[in-house]
């Protein structure tokens, strides 16, 4: 039977977080892409690099504190890690909980569905053409998922496949499992 | 009814202008709002009000104004006009549109507002308040 | 969507988001600096200069801060109904600053506002809330310098835009007297 991951995710944000006005992260985040976007001279692929890798640095760092939050074992499949980002691991840091969709039939691979993102609340991107074909203006948050996967172990693809601000219908993340690494499966493991 | 919109920036430059049914001074708009920045100017220090109303004329059009706590300014130049309510409550949207423009990442303070949603938002408050 | 938020909702997140992106900042700065030059091969953060650190953060806080005086007041104003205070003179902008702006960014107000009526201004926040639960395990002295690398630029950046909003040109310096209270220091040319 699955946890009840919702209940933990609201608990965890609600009683083991400190909280601090949203706008104001969603201010500093935009200040540093648009700052980014100047000193790369709006190369937005390489802004999409950059933030990718601060993402990667930021989720090495933030799964410790989801571990220590949540006291998560290890989960019995992807299905399981699905609802775990989703439920409790966006919930607890972004206080939003993005659906879980289209799962593929063996079962490594679905997309996430931000209805919030509190990243790219009122962020209009520029208007040069270019920005809504090749800018993924939230792109730390693949860079995290990566990193915090990587160090439970899952080597994971991630990348935007959609998003509102470039004139999308919805904003969403794909996730493919390649593999469990393999260097500290506990003993026991089948 | 009709109605010009300037938004004026801190150092008097224009952000964003809006008119509707102005035909007969369609070019002289900008001139005759900027006139009017002076005496809104003079009013906003002895105040702690942001709205204007009526500050001057025109032949027969009147000008109002709005001031946000950062200094810019909303006016307006207009005919005809529903009711002074509908005038502050336009006024009280605009101000909700502008602060969400300017915290756009992309968008820079005293920079003009070329935002199509930002456009499309402002006339269809104009239809909402005054049915232009 | 562009212009549909709702800027009078109360929206919370999680502080250590905020956290984990300053630190990024800090250190990405030095790459960001030396991209410009085309060389993006440089991954030593080491060799980051305390200046070009300063640089990348305190221009984020920087940005933040020219848009802080609509946007706060605009919200107060939504919320409870109150006036606009009078910024006429460069004191009361001080105490918008010590109240308001502390307030609403990090929790609480200013302790202590001094001045020497010739322009210098002098705040003290004796519990500095971005500082507050940091404790390095390399010990006090790593905790100071942390401090300093990652979190005394941003504010910095906040208070000279916010000033420079309101036509006030300064220059504005932290340092840390007794952790985890925090001086600033504001030479205002008016």
């Amino acid at each position: 039977m699955s946890k009840p991951y919702k209940l933990i995710g609201e608990d965890v944000y609600k009683n083991r977080t400190e909280k601090i006005n949203s706008e104001l992260f969603t201010l500093t985040y935009g200040s540093v892409v648009a700052q980014l976007c100047r000193d790369y001279n709006n190369d937005y692929k390489k802004v999409n690099e950059q933030l990718e890798s601060m993402g990667y640095n930021i989720g090495i760092r933030l799964i410790e504190e989801f571990l220590a939050k949540t006291n998560f074992g290890r989960c019995i499949n992807f299905k399981e890690t699905a609802e775990i980002i989703s439920k409790v691991g966006f919930k607890m840091f972004l206080n939003t909980t993005p659906t879980v969709d289209n799962f593929s039939a063996d079962g490594k691979q679905f997309n996430l569905i931000l209805e919030d993102n509190p990243l790219a609340e009122f962020v209009e991107l520029p208007d040069d053409n270019k920005a809504v074909k090749e800018l993924w203006y939230s792109n730390v948050l693949v860079g995290v998922l990566k990193g915090a996967l990587q160090m439970v172990q899952l080597d994971v693809d991630v990348s935007f496949v959609k998003d509102i601000l470039r004139g999308d219908p919805s904003t969403e993340i794909k996730l493919r499992l390649n593999k469990i690494l393999k260097d500290e499966i506990p003993a026991g493991e089948d | 009814m009709s109605l010009y919109l300037a938004l004026i920036g801190t150092r008097d430059n224009p952000l964003y202008e809006m008119e509707i049914k102005m035909d007969p001074i369609r070019d002289f708009c900008p001139f005759i709002v900027h006139s009017a920045l002076d005496i809104i100017e003079d009013l906003q220090w002895k105040t702690n009000q942001l709205y204007f109303k009526n500050i001057d004329n025109y032949d027969n059009y009147s000008i109002s104004g709005y001031v946000t706590p950062g200094n810019i300014k909303f006016m307006i130049l207009y005919q005809n006009l529903r009711s002074d309510e509908a005038i502050r409550q336009f006024f009280g949207e605009l101000n909700d549109l502008y602060v969400k423009t300017l915290l756009s990442p992309f968008y820079t303070i005293n920079e003009a507002i070329r935002s199509k949603a930002f456009d499309q938002k402002v006339r269809m408050l104009s239809r909402k308040y005054f049915n232009l | 969507m562009p212009l549909e938020y709702d800027l009078l909702a109360d929206n919370t997140i999680n502080k250590s988001c905020l956290e984990y992106l300053l630190i990024e900042t800090a250190s990405i700065s030095h790459e960001a600096t030396v991209q410009v030059c085309d060389n993006e091969n440089v991954r030593d953060h080491e060799q980051a200069t305390a200046s070009a650190e300063g640089n990348l953060t305190e221009e984020i806080g920087y940005n933040i801060g020219l848009k802080l005086v609509d946007y706060l007041l605009y919200l107060q104003k939504g919320k409870n109904g109150t006036g606009t205070p009078k910024f006429d003179q460069v004191v009361n902008i001080m105490k918008f600053v010590c109240k308001n702006v502390w307030e609403s960014l990090f929790g609480r107000q200013i302790d202590n506002l001094r001045t020497n009526h010739r322009g210098t201004y002098v705040l003290v926040d004796r519990s500095f809330t971005m500082i507050s639960r940091l404790d390095s395990p390399l010990g006090v002295q790593d905790t100071l310098n942390q401090t300093r690398k990652h979190y005394l630029w941003y504010p910095c950046g906040i208070i000279r835009g916010l000033l420079e909003s309101l036509d006030i040109d300064s220059t504005v310096q932290a340092e840390v007297t007794e952790f985890p209270s925090v001086s600033f220091h504001i030479q205002t040319s008016k």
